[in-house]
C-alpha cells in the first residue's frame, strides 16, 4: 500500500490475535495486488490497457462497486473527485521537487474526465484513448472498512485498524473508554494540531503535508484539481470522521479539491471534521 | 364480566395495538442498515438472556394461572 | 457524532454510503438472520425456594448451537428439575386430615413433605434460514413421575420493510398425560382412576418494527385451546363439608396480548430500558394484567448489571371457591391457588461480565412475593394461599 498500516485489537490469545492479523492482511495484499496501478497483472492495469479499444471492457462485481463508488463521489463532488485524473502523475513529480512543465499539464487535460468515461454496469470503454483510471483515493480506504469487517466476523469487537492514517475502529477499548485519534500539526509533523476520541466509526485525514513540492516560495500539495491539472490552494489539512475509511476518506479529499468551499461542502454531510487553514487556524465542528 | 365482553375487550386492544404500530410506521423515519449499530447491541436484543428468561416465565407460570404471549411452545408440567 | 446522532440525513452523505455498502466485505454478516457464527453453550444452575419450607426446586440447564453452513443452524436443550417439599392440596376446615397455615376458620391443607420429583425435558430445534425469511422447527418431551408431555413448534420469521418490521407466526401442540402417584409402603403406586389426556394447540401472530436507530417495538397476539384432562390430580376441594376431587370444565381458551419496548440510552453507556406489558384473558374467567420494567446497565470491562421489577394482578376463574358451602351445577370445583385473585410484585437482579466476547458468566437473585391483598383484579381467593419465593441462579455461556 505504500503506507505504514497498524493493527490493534483485544483478543483472546496472541494465536487467535495472529490468525486475524493473518487474514487481514492477506486481505489487504488481495486488493492491492488487484487495484494497483504498479502492477502489470492487477485489474487496474488490465483496464487501462483495454478500456480504451472499440467496445470496452467487461469487470467483475468488485471492480463495479468501486466504479459506482468513483462515480457517486465525482457526482456529489461537482466533478472535482475524478478517478481518470491520476494520469497527472506525469507532468509532477513531488519527489524530484522541480516545477512541472505546463505544456505537458495541457497536453494532458483532454484525457481526463469521468465525462469521458462510458460506463454501463458492468462495461467500461474510454471514449478517449490514452485515459487511465487511478483508486488511488478509494483502495487503501476501502481495505481499511473491510479489515473491521473481517474483525468483527471473527469475533472481536475491541480493535482499531490504521492503515496509514485512514483509521477504523472497530469498537471502544474493553473498560468502554474511546480511542484517542491525534490529529498531525500540518506544518509541525511532530506536533499533534487536534485530538478526537471515537469510539466507533472511522477518520481519515487528508493534507496538503503528504507530498508536496515548492515552487517560487509556494507550496503546492498533492491533491490535483483535474480541470486545470494544478494542485488545490485549499486547506493545510482537513480531517473528517464517518461510520466508514472510504467515506471520511473521500469527504477529506473532496474537502480539499472544493477549496475556499470545502467546509460549506462538509456542512452539507453533517459528519464532525476538523480543518486547518495555511494560516494555521483550526476550525472544528460537530465534534 | 361473561366471554363475549372479554372477547371483545381482547379484541380491541389488539385492533388499538396494530393501529398504534402501523401509525409509527407510517410517519418513523428509515433506519438505515449502517445506524442499526445500536439495535444490534446484545442488550436490545428482545431477550438478551434467553435462558434466564425462559426459567422466570416458567416460574411465573407454574404459579400463576396466566401463560403465553412471549411464544408458542415449551413442554407442559404437572408442577403443583 | 453526528455522523449518527443527526435526524436530518444529508442526501450527499446517503449517496456515498450507499455506493461504499454496496462494496463487498462491507458489512459485517449480522446475527438476525444468519445462524450464529461459532458453537455455543449455554448452561445455568438455579435454586427455587417457597417460603414456610414449602417446595424446592433445583433447575440444571444447558443448550447447544451449531450452525451447519450458511443457513442451517441446530439447537439441543435439557432441563433437569429436582424437586422436593411439600405443596398446598385444598382449602380445609381445621381438623386431624388437614395441617398447614390458619387463620382459625379455614386452614391451608398441605401434602406431606415426601414430594420428591424429576423432571426431564428435552427438545431439539433446527432454524432455516433464507434471504428475508427464518423457518424453525422444535420438537421435544417433558417427563416426570407423573406427568409426561409430548411437544413440537413451528415458527416463521419474516423481515420486511427493509428490515425495519419483521412479522413473526408460531404454532404449536402438545400432547399430555396427567396422572397421581401415591407412596404405598415406602413404593410409588399410580392412583388408579386419576388423571388424563390432555391437548394443547397454541398459535402465535407477532411484529416487530423498528421506530428509530435506538428503539423497537414489539406486539404479540397469542392463542392457546386447551382440551381434556385440565384439573390437578392432586387437589381437592371441600364441598359442603365434603372434600371432592379437582375438577374442571374440560377445555379452556386462553388470549394473550404482549407489547413489548425497548430502547437505548447511548448517553449512559448505552443501557437498554425493556418495558413488557401483558393482557391476558381465558374461558375459564381468569383475566391478568402484567407490568415488567428490566434495565440492562453495560459498566466497564464487560461488566453488565441487569435490575428489574414486575407486577401481576389476576381475577379468579369463574368457578374458584377457597370452599364451597354449596354444590355447583356444573360440577367444576377447585381451589387451586392459582385460580385465584391475587397480585404478585417481584424484583431481582442479575450481574454478569463478559470474557474476550467469548465467555459469559452471570448471577443472579429473585424474589417473589404473592398476596391477595395485592390484587387489584378482584374476584374470590385467601390469604392463607399467600406466599414468596426467591430464586438463585447461575449461568455460563461459552462460544467456541
Amino acid at each position: 500500500m505504500g503506507s505504514p498500516c497498524e493493527l490493534g485489537l483485544y483478543a483472546e490469545d496472541s494465536e487467535m490475535a495472529r490468525r486475524v492479523a493473518k487474514r487481514i492482511i492477506d486481505d489487504a495484499l488481495g486488493i492491492e495486488a488487484r487495484y494497483s496501478r504498479y502492477r502489470e497483472d492487477s485489474i487496474l492495469s488490465m483496464i487501462n490497457r483495454k478500456a480504451g479499444r472499440n467496445g470496452g471492457i467487461e469487470v467483475d462485481e468488485e471492480t463495479a462497486g468501486l466504479l459506482d463508488y468513483a462515480q457517486t463521489c465525482y457526482v456529489q463532488s461537482d466533478g472535482l473527485f475524478d478517478i481518470t485524473s491520476g494520469i497527472l502523475r506525469k507532468a509532477w513529480n513531488f519527489q524530484s521537487g522541480k516545477p512541472p512543465d505546463a505544456a505537458l499539464i495541457e497536453s494532458l487535460l483532454p484525457m481526463i474526465g469521468w465525462d469521458r468515461v462510458v460506463w454501463m454496469r458492468p462495461r467500461l470503454a474510454f471514449k478517449t484513448s490514452g485515459m487511465e483510471l487511478d483508486f488511488g483515493g478509494i483502495g487503501k480506504e476501502y481495505a481499511a472498512d473491510r479489515a473491521a469487517t473481517l474483525y468483527l466476523e471473527y469475533g472481536i469487537r475491541h480493535g482499531v485498524v490504521n492503515f496509514g492514517g485512514d483509521i477504523k475502529i472497530i469498537g471502544p477499548h474493553p473498560d468502554g473508554s474511546p480511542w484517542r485519534i491525534g490529529i498531525r500539526h500540518p506544518r509541525q509533523s511532530q506536533h499533534v494540531m487536534a485530538s478526537i476520541d471515537l469510539g466507533q466509526g472511522a477518520i481519515a485525514s487528508s493534507g496538503d503535508y503528504e507530498r508536496c513540492i515548492e515552487i517560487d516560495g509556494r507550496r503546492y500539495g498533492h491533491i490535483l484539481n483535474p480541470r486545470t491539472g494544478w494542485p488545490v490552494q485549499g486547506f493545510a489539512s482537513v480531517s473528517v470522521v464517518a461510520s466508514h475509511c472510504l467515506i471520511a476518506g473521500s469527504a477529506c479529499t473532496i474537502a480539499m479539491l472544493k477549496e475556499s468551499a470545502g467546509t460549506d461542502w462538509l456542512e452539507e454531510l453533517w459528519l464532525p471534521y476538523i480543518v486547518a487553514d495555511d494560516k494555521g487556524r483550526v476550525i472544528k465542528r460537530h465534534c | 364480566m361473561n366471554h363475549r365482553t372479554r372477547l371483545l375487550r381482547l379484541l380491541m386492544l389488539s385492533a388499538w395495538a396494530g393501529l398504534f404500530l402501523s401509525s409509527l410506521n407510517a410517519c418513523s423515519l428509515k433506519v438505515a442498515p449502517w445506524e442499526r449499530g445500536n439495535l444490534a447491541k446484545q442488550q436490545m436484543a428482545l431477550d438478551p438472556d434467553a435462558l434466564d428468561a425462559a426459567l422466570s416465565r416458567h416460574a411465573y407460570g407454574s404459579k400463576e394461572g396466566s401463560s403465553g404471549g412471549y411464544g408458542v411452545g415449551g413442554g407442559g408440567c404437572g408442577c403443583n | 457524532m453526528a455522523a449518527t446522532n443527526s435526524t436530518a440525513t444529508s442526501s450527499k452523505l446517503t449517496a456515498l454510503t450507499m455506493a461504499a455498502l454496496a462494496l463487498p466485505g462491507m458489512v459485517a454478516k449480522s446475527h438476525a438472520d444468519s445462524p450464529p457464527a461459532m458453537p455455543q453453550i449455554d448452561t445455568n444452575f438455579s435454586r427455587y425456594e417457597e417460603s414456610g419450607n414449602r417446595m424446592r426446586i433445583e433447575t440444571y440447564q444447558a443448550a447447544a448451537s451449531l450452525a451447519v453452513g450458511d443457513n442451517l443452524g441446530f439447537r439441543v436443550n435439557g432441563v433437569k428439575d429436582v424437586v422436593t417439599g411439600a405443596s398446598p392440596v385444598t382449602i380445609g376446615r381445621p381438623g386431624p386430615s388437614c395441617k398447614g397455615p390458619s387463620n382459625g376458620l379455614l386452614v391451608q391443607c398441605m401434602s406431606g413433605a415426601s414430594i420428591r420429583d424429576e423432571r426431564d425435558a428435552v427438545d431439539i430445534g433446527a432454524n432455516y434460514y433464507l434471504k428475508d425469511v427464518t423457518l424453525g422447527v422444535d420438537v421435544g418431551r417433558s417427563s416426570e413421575n407423573d406427568y409426561t408431555s409430548d411437544f413440537f413448534n413451528v415458527d416463521t420469521r419474516w423481515e420486511l420493510n427493509q428490515k425495519m418490521t419483521t412479522l413473526a407466526t408460531g404454532f404449536g401442540y402438545a400432547s399430555d398425560s396427567v396422572w397421581a402417584i401415591q407412596h404405598v409402603n415406602g413404593q410409588n403406586v399410580r392412583e388408579p382412576g386419576v388423571g388424563g389426556d390432555k391437548s394443547t394447540h397454541q398459535g402465535l401472530l407477532g411484529i416487530t418494527q423498528v421506530l428509530d436507530k435506538n428503539s423497537l417495538i414489539q406486539a404479540n397476539l397469542t392463542y392457546a385451546n386447551n382440551a381434556g384432562f385440565l384439573a390437578d390430580p392432586y387437589k381437592w376441594a371441600l364441598v359442603d363439608n365434603v372434600y371432592l376431587r379437582d375438577s374442571r370444565p374440560g377445555s379452556r381458551e386462553q388470549y394473550g396480548v404482549l407489547l413489548r419496548y425497548v430502547r437505548n440510552f447511548e448517553e449512559l453507556n448505552s443501557a437498554a430500558l425493556h418495558l413488557d406489558y401483558r393482557f391476558y384473558s381465558d374461558t375459564w374467567g381468569v383475566d391478568s394484567h402484567t407490568l415488567e420494567v428490566s434495565w440492562f446497565q453495560p459498566l466497564a470491562y464487560g461488566w453488565q448489571l441487569r435490575p428489574r421489577i414486575r407486577y401481576y394482578t389476576q381475577t379468579s376463574a369463574d368457578f374458584y371457591q377457597p370452599i364451597y358451602q354449596t354444590a355447583r351445577l356444573d360440577g367444576n370445583y377447585s381451589s387451586d391457588y392459582r385460580l385465584a385473585g391475587f397480585g404478585a410484585i417481584a424484583g431481582g437482579i442479575q450481574l454478569n461480565k463478559e470474557f474476550f466476547d467469548r465467555l459469559r458468566l452471570a448471577g443472579g437473585v429473585d424474589f417473589y412475593e404473592r398476596q391477595k391483598g395485592l390484587g387489584l383484579s378482584g374476584g374470590a381467593g385467601t390469604k392463607l394461599d399467600n406466599f414468596s419465593y426467591s430464586m438463585y441462579s447461575f449461568s455460563l455461556n461459552l462460544k467456541f
